[in-house]
């Protein structure tokens, strides 16, 4: 009995499957004839999942696919018998164009109407020109077909890595000699027009939220290499093949395992307890007050989350915004939600407001969180967390050891420093000078210590100075420049009293530092501080 | 009278329960971050990674293409352990269902994982939608 839906060469039955039967089948009669065939060749409905492992001509995604396609097909008005040549022309065009969106060519020229439908749906159509349809992808990037949604920057990496390998392939591998007996049971064209048909399932209607990840990599990409151009660098820098790290077995594992008296060998490891790669297991002991902790934790993290959603929200706002320079009135109010959210405002109590505040800032995650934020805030808000953060600095220091993630606070907080007043500054340092009761050592010696501490305190300290110069013209005893001279020279002495080693790297070392501290402080001073400084003379 | 839903294509061939299965298949691919690691493997085509199967046969290749299922096409392929598995040298390209795969191995800088955070809050809110 011929199978009706016979278009390739000889087909395993488990292959027909896949290829015809569902795509062949136009009246409930013929459905049945079908249905006595399956069980002929015993294709169990239940056998499904061995098949699919068998199959290596379809993919398991193939055979969804094909469903859900038809799916798609017959779910739209007009359709009467189950075949798929029964739908409607709409439907029909609807799939060519979802399809017309993938390639350059369109799929199907013309369709014959539905009154006198074509027996076969699919590779081989009567009328429409299969050279058209061969055509398709050839023009195409070969090696990768089917992914015919690629970026254009990924497009680009892809097509440089082509160019740069070896045009032979090593000699280790060598093709066989012999004739392939199972080459070419699917011609190149049905082969991509299965794939094709899973394609289309993939199709979405916002690629920039379902394809989120893909879409901003390539694009950040893109951004990246269009700024270094501008800058005249280009990296040479070859991508790094990527080599296999030896993992380490962290116990010993025994992968077969003979139990006495038993005959064959069991398999210990499983899929539910494979060999350990990675080390995500948490060590260490839960205490009691540690369950408090930990619980706290979780809700600062909780917390920041649901910061982070609103960040995401307006970082989203801001990069598709209409084409005006400043904020929408609802962008503003989101930023203003969510930066007194960050302040947790809700708290009458101070105290327990900048703790909350600070809570957030000791994660990395919390971190990240200000750091992107800060471009969003207006002037005075972003002033009131440069303040905060400057005034608390010690305890941030301390407690960023772990993560040493305050780095990335460093840009973003630069950039409002230059807005700062020099009451404003000297407020946000003196802080920082204050003998603590019962302790001869002032909070700043810890910042000295940690790259984040000492970048932003030089910073502050040139801006400061940028300030005084600008205002001396004004030749008052201010109030304001006495204390800033007593801070300099605080400061200077601090630097000099640390031992070099201890001293952290800046981040940056602004130009008019050593300059200041020569015109405040004494001969023998400078000479420590420079010595001090002497690394990053090298700038 | 009531009119009986008329069955689909699908349900007359495979019943109403494989059916359901099938639905569920296809939903699963989607549900707990499918889209998310579909959209990051994409990110990663052209790139050599290692494939780690639940059978411990480690492959070294380069990723030439994935699915909304993780099935996974490497190409320039090589063993890397010990070569305990000869029948695959004379193997160029291969593909490996995505349920077999245990681990997988990426470049580290080819990962923004900033990005990946934030796809993945995406991800979870539109769930919880």
């Amino acid at each position: 009995k011929n199978w009706p839906g016979k278009t390739c060469g000889p087909l395993a039955p488990e292959e027909e499957l896949v290829s015809a039967c569902h795509l062949e089948k136009e009246e409930e009669n013929e459905g049945e004839e079908e249905e006595e065939e399956e069980e002929e060749e015993d294709l169990d409905p239940d056998l499904e999942e061995e098949e699919e492992e068998e199959n290596d001509l379809g993919d398991p995604t193939v055979l969804s696919a094909v469903h859900n396609t038809q799916r798609a097909l017959l779910s739209s008005p007009g359709v009467k018998a189950p075949g798929v040549l029964g739908m409607s022309l709409a439907s029909l065009h609807f799939l060519w164009q979802t399809l017309d969106y993938l390639s350059p060519i369109p799929f199907w020229p013309t369709f014959p109407s539905t009154s006198s439908p074509a027996r076969h749906f699919g590779p081989r159509l009567p009328s429409p020109d299969p050279t058209l349809f061969c055509s398709l992808l050839t023009s195409w990037p070969p090696r990768f077909s089917h992914l015919t949604q690629l970026h254009p920057q990924h497009q680009r990496i892809l097509q440089q890595q082509q160019h740069s390998q070896t045009p032979s392939p090593p000699a280790k591998k060598p093709w066989s000699q012999q004739p392939d007996p199972y080459a070419n049971l699917m011609t190149r064209k049905e082969k991509d027009w299965v794939i094709k048909v899973q394609m289309v399932q993939l199709q979405s209607i916002n690629p920039r939220l379902d394809d989120y990840y893909y879409q901003e990599y390539y694009q950040k990409l893109e951004k990246k290499q269009v700024d270094e151009e501008l800058l005249g660098r280009r990296n040479q820098v070859e991508s790094l093949k990527l080599v296999t790290p030896y993992i380490q077995k962290a116990e010993a594992y025994e992968s077969v395992v003979r139990i006495e008296g038993s005959l064959g060998q069991v398999a210990v490891s499983t899929c539910f307890s494979p060999r350990r790669a990675i080390d995500a297991v948490p060590h260490g002991t839960q205490e009691q007050d540690m369950e408090a902790a930990s619980s706290q934790r979780l809700r600062v993290l909780y917390r920041i989350e649901k910061m982070f959603l609103q960040l995401l929200e307006i970082e989203e706002g801001w990069k598709y915004r209409p084409p005006q320079p400043c904020f929408s009135e609802q962008q503003s109010n989101q930023v203003e939600k969510l930066f007194q959210t960050l302040k947790t405002q809700e708290q009458n109590n101070l105290e327990e407001a900048a703790d909350g505040f600070l809570q957030v800032l000791s994660v990395r995650k919390g971190k990240a969180l200000v750091a992107r934020l800060l471009p969003f805030l207006a002037q005075d808000q972003a002033i009131t967390i440069l303040l905060a953060i400057t005034h608390h600095l010690p305890l941030l220091v301390r407690r960023d050891v772990a993560d040493q993630a305050l780095q990335m606070l460093f840009k973003p907080l630069g950039k409002c420093i230059s807005h700062l007043t020099l009451h404003e500054l000297l407020q946000g340092l003196q802080g920082l000078m204050l003998l603590p009761p019962g302790s001869s050592e002032r909070p700043v010696t810890v910042v000295l210590q940690n790259q984040f501490g000492i970048s932003l305190l030089y910073a502050l300290l040139s801006h400061g100075e940028q300030l005084v110069s600008l205002d001396s013209s004004l030749e008052e005893p201010n109030s304001d420049h006495t204390a800033w001279t007593d801070m300099v020279v605080l400061i200077a002495w601090e630097i000099a009293q640390m031992p070099t080693a201890s001293l952290a790297e800046p981040l940056a070392f602004p130009s008019n530092l050593l300059p200041l501290f020569c015109h405040h402080v004494d001969k023998q001073l400078v000479q420590q501080l420079e010595a001090r400084m002497e690394f990053a003379w090298i700038y | 009278m009531m009119r009986k839903k008329t069955p689909t294509l699908r349900e007359i061939q495979w019943g109403q329960r494989e059916t359901e299965k099938l639905d569920l298949r296809a939903l699963l691919c989607q549900a707990s971050f499918g889209r998310l690691f579909y959209s990051f493997f994409k990110s990663l085509v052209g790139k050599d990674v290692v494939v780690e199967l639940k059978n411990d046969l480690s492959i070294c290749g380069t990723l030439h293409s994935v699915d909304q299922y993780l099935n996974i096409k490497l190409t320039d392929i090589s063993v890397t352990d010990p070569e305990k598995y000869p029948h695959m040298l004379s193997v160029k390209n291969c593909f490996i269902r995505g349920s077999v795969v245990r681990y997988v191995q990426l470049p580290a800088d080819e990962v923004d994982t900033q990005l990946l955070q934030d796809a993945a809050r995406k991800e979870a809110l539109q769930q919880k939608q």
